[in-house]
Order: structure tokens, then sequence, then C-alpha cells
């Protein structure tokens, strides 16, 4: 015997406050872990899917619309540009590097991103099998895209017109040809079938059977080529005072990653303090309702506590065997909270991999878990400190002499 | 092995107990007799240390072993977690082997695993005098073990105490207002209301 044996005892023997008092703990703790463990993804996401992205410009409309259509592939894009207005910036001298990307169709819910060399080599993309795209319709896949489509090199897709939500019919007269697969890069270029930008403007052509794609497109009109965005990397410091209000003169709107991610993160962020904070109210609802189940207890067994005092046992023991089991409560609560937080955050993130929306994953740990796991056992021994000091005090003689 | 000098025992200022002198040598049999009120309990938990003389001075052997009026086992604990309790908390070597010999003393070797909600009052009974010689005491006291019993319980259970206490060579007191173990002990002390 010993104490946490006897605290083991005496939990056992009243199983269903025991099981209450553990889920209650649980649940605050599991609510606080996922929203760690998805925030702390999330930002992670975000931060590597921008940088070295200093500015984005494309159609005027919502800044972050843009941002979050360019950047991250996760909203309908604002519209077009006129390919002269985008060349025109791109040879402004502020710019140091500008990646062109033409969107508007989608393979199965992954963007077809219309583009050049510079994209997958701005996120160090490597290939996996294949080689990059050479001429019109040819189609690089994300390693996510191609686990998820089970397209291989060689394979032939038709594409849907419109992303996401707004998918409608397919390009079936043009299909595009994979040439080659990405490895992955934990990065947006996963989710993506990346291809010139040329294919892009094919498509929407409405080629005939028989057309020869290379005629269709020296023939199509200079107004009728039309990008999405750029993806801009500034030539100096000094460009990033200047080149935005520029670009906002102009028929462009320019919009700063990094500034619309951090706008993104306090909007969301009211709505993650909330849920924090309930999380947080349910953890100590779970202490107050272990200091209640403890003290209630003192009452029940003021009999065995005068036994063990009769028994031999010090004042330290009995408060040693509360304070054990208040403890105990907190450490398995909160152990099972961490393991339903990260089982829910699993269940999420395939919820979110099944839309191509930002992956997040229960495979992954967060700073904040330890400290969840330190205020877990700070309730447990706060609730149990007052009962376990009542308990070392309890009176012997007169309970024994109780008739 | 137990001696009580001058001790007086006050609640207040309620006198429970006045006893001038007192003497128990060991491997005697002492029977303590008295009306409820009449300080019994208070004596034997003065001479368990469970409470302290308010005058006087009182010297006993240990270890001692106490079965309680009202037995109380634990009972979220199996029978032989009770016996091996006594025991942890009093700092002793933990002896299964020693639980299983008592238990099979006192009759009970087959109930080790049992809950005290499965046993009846007299192995609860049994239990409780177990438990109190787990760690061979030199001085086992009792209060009130006939109380609610027929005639041959009430036998049943002073043949135990008896038993236990030679076995380990261990004077005993046993406290009872109950007037048939009287002709049992040869040694008495009654205490007046």
């Amino acid at each position: 015997m010993n104490l946490p044996q006897i605290s083991f005892a005496y939990l056992c023997a009243k199983p269903l406050a025991t099981a209450l008092n553990l889920l209650l703990l649980a649940l605050g703790i599991a609510t606080i872990t996922v929203l760690a463990l998805a925030t702390q993804q999330l930002e992670e996401r975000m931060q590597r899917d921008a940088r070295g992205i200093d500015l984005v410009a494309g159609a005027k409309g919502s800044p972050m619309q843009l941002v979050l259509s360019a950047v991250f592939h996760l909203d309908a894009p604002t519209g077009n540009i006129a390919l002269a207005d985008a060349r025109a910036l791109a040879k402004n001298r502020a710019v140091k590097r500008a990646i062109p990307l033409a969107l508007g169709d989608s393979y199965r819910g992954f963007r077809i991103v219309g583009t050049n060399h510079d994209y997958p080599a701005h996120y160090s993309a490597r290939l996996a099998e294949g080689s990059l795209w050479a001429k019109p319709m040819h189609a690089v896949l994300g390693s996510e895209a191609a686990r998820a489509t089970r397209l291989k090199v060689g394979d032939q897709f038709e594409a849907a017109h419109g992303v996401g939500a707004s998918m409608g019919d397919d390009h079936d007269a043009l299909p595009y040809r994979v040439t080659g697969i990405l490895s992955p890069t934990g990065s947006v270029i996963d989710r993506v079938v990346l291809t010139s930008v040329e294919s892009v403007w094919l498509v929407h052509e409405h080629l005939e059977p028989g057309d020869d794609p290379a005629k269709v497109l020296a023939a199509m009109h200079e107004d009728e080529k039309e990008l999405t965005a750029l993806l801009i990397q500034y030539a100096s410091p000094l460009a990033a005072a200047l080149l935005p209000r520029q670009v906002n003169a102009g028929p462009l709107q320019a919009a700063s990653p990094a500034y619309e991610s951090a706008r993104l993160f306090r909007m969301l962020g009211v709505g993650i303090e909330v849920l924090r904070a309930f999380g947080f109210v349910l953890v100590l609802a779970a202490g107050l309702s272990v200091f209640i189940a403890l003290t209630n207890a003192l009452e029940e067994r003021r009999y065995d506590l005068a036994v063990m005092r009769m028994l031999g046992a010090s004042r330290g023991k009995l408060m040693g065997l509360l304070m054990i089991e208040g403890l105990a409560l907190a450490a398995a609560g909160a152990m099972l909270g961490l393991v339903l937080g990260h089982v829910l955050t699993e269940v999420l993130g395939a919820t979110l991999r099944a839309q191509q929306q930002v992956p997040v994953t229960g495979w992954a740990w967060a700073v904040e878990e330890l400290w969840l796991l330190a205020l877990a056992l700070a309730v447990g021994l706060a609730a149990a400190l007052l009962p376990a000091w009542r308990a070392s005090r309890a009176e012997v003689a007169p309970v024994l002499a109780e008739g | 092995m137990l001696s009580l000098k001058g001790v007086r025992h006050r609640y207040g200022a309620h006198e429970v107990l006045h006893l001038e002198r007192f003497e128990a040598a060991q491997g005697e049999k002492w029977l303590v007799l008295g009306p409820s009120g009449s300080g019994k309990s208070t004596l034997l938990h003065l001479i368990a240390g469970l409470l302290k003389p308010s005058e006087g001075t009182l010297e006993a052997a240990r270890p001692i072993g106490i079965v309680p009026q009202k037995l109380h086992l634990i009972a979220s604990l199996t029978v032989a977690q009770n016996l091996l309790l006594a025991q942890y908390l009093a700092g002793t070597k933990q002896e299964p082997s020693r639980a299983a010999q008592v238990l099979a003393s006192v009759g009970l070797a087959d109930r080790a695993a049992a809950k005290p909600h499965q046993l009846s009052h007299g192995q609860a009974q049994r239990v409780a005098v177990a438990r109190a010689v787990m760690n061979r005491p030199k001085l086992l006291i009792a209060d009130e073990p006939t109380s609610n019993l027929d005639d041959a319980q009430c036998a049943a259970a002073l043949d135990l105490l008896e038993t236990q206490a030679a076995e380990c060579g261990a004077t005993l007191v046993v406290a009872t207002h109950d007037a048939r173990a009287k002709q049992r002990f040869a040694h008495r002390l009654e205490l007046g209301a």
C-alpha cells in the first residue's frame, strides 16, 4: 500500500464522479489544445507561404481577398489585370522579381496556377518525377494534388472552369498533360497544379478539336491576354514605402501579405479568444468540481481519516492523500484532454484536407501544451489544497467515539 | 506495560475521567466496565495516544492495536489492503505474508480480496481485530466489542481478542458496558458514571 494506491482506490470507488470530473477537465484542455494546434499551424503555414513575397498586385477590390487568393489560394480572385499593366509594373525599378499568376480553373478542387518557373523556384520545389512544363498544356502537380488526384506523369486531364465553390463546366476540348510531379515542400505549392500562363489563356479561347494552340496564341490580341496577380519582391527596403502607393494610384491594387495576414489573425483573434476563454472556463469549472468532490469526500471519509490517524498516519500523509487525488484527477484529465485535442485536430485537418483547405494535422505539438499540463496540475493542486489541509486537521477521538 | 498515575481528562470544564492509579502488566487481560458516559472510550483514547490527558502521567508500551467500536474498515480497500494499510500508516515494513497469516488465524483466509461491504458483521469484526494485530502490538485495546451481539457472538468476539492478544503476547484492555464479559476477565476496572 502507498498513498497513490489509496487515492486510486478512492477514485475508483466513485467512478461516475471521477469520470465527470475527468471529462470536464478534458473538454476544457481539448478545446484549448485544438485552438493552440490549429492557430500555430495556420500561422506557420501562412508565414511559410508568404515568405519572400513583399507585395501582391492584382485587380482592385478587397486587399485581403487578393492576398488570400494569390498567395494562399484560399479565396476567389478579385478579377483580372491587363498583361500590359503587369509588364509595366514588373519593369519598375523598385521591383526585384515579379512572378505572374493566371488563375481561374481547377482540377478536382485543386487550383490550376498559370505561372513561370520562378514560382516553383520561389518555394524551393524539387521534382519528384518528370520535368517542369516546357510548352502550353503541360502541367506539373504539387505533391498533395498528385496524391489526391492519383494522376501520374503522362496522364491527361481536363480543367474545370472556376475555383472552389464557383466551379463550372469542363474545358474538355483542350486537355492538360502531366509532365512532372513535385516533392512535398510543406507550402501552398503542394496543393496546386502548375502550368504556363499561356495554357490558362488557351483553355479560355474555346478551341475546336484540331486547332493549333501555337497559332491560336499567336492570333490572340494583346488586350485578351490577362493575368490575375503578380507576386512581387522588392528591390530595396525603400520600395516598401513607395511601391504600394504607386501601384494603388494606377489601375492595379497592391496588398501586403504580411499586413493582410496579421489583419486576418486580428479578425479571427476575437473568435479564437472567445473559444480559448470558453476552454479556460471549462478548466476552472473542472477545478471547482474537483474542489467540491474532495470537500464532500471529507465528510464521507471522516471515519476513514480518523481510522488512518488511529493507525498512525501523520497529518502530512492525510494531506498528501487528498493532494494526490486532486493531482491525479488533474493529470489524467489533462492527458485525456491533450489526446482528445490532437484527435479532434486531426479530424478537423482531415475535413480541411478533403476540401483542399489549409492543412492542419493532429500529429504536431505546440509549446502551449506544456503550459496546459502545468495549468491543469495547478488547478488540481489548488482545488485539493483546502480539502487536504482540512483532512490533515481531522479530529480522531470524537469521531471514533461516535456511537 | 501500561501505567496511569493521577490521570484526569476534561472537555472544557467538564471532567470525564479521573483515574488515580491503573497499571497492567504484560499479557494481562483487563476489562474496563462502566455505563455510557463513564469515560471508558476516553480512557482507551488516552491509552492509544489519540488524546492527551489534561493532568497526570501515562505510559503505554507500543505498538498499540486498536479495535474501534464501529470497526471502521476502509470501504474502498480490500480486506488484505486494510491489513497492509495498518503497516503502511504505522511506517513499518509491509508484509503480505503476515496479512495472510493473520487472516488465516481469524478464519478469513479466503476473504482477502473481499471488500468490507461483502462481509457479515462478524467477519468485519474479525478483520478489524486482524488489522489491530498486524503490527504485533504489545497492547491490544477494544472499545465495546460485544455491543449488539447475541451471547454466542459475544463469546466468539471475546475469544478472538483473547486468542490474538495471547499470540502477540500483548496486554488486552477491553472497554464495555456489557456485563456478560465480566466473568471472563480476572482483572477489572470499574468506572463510575
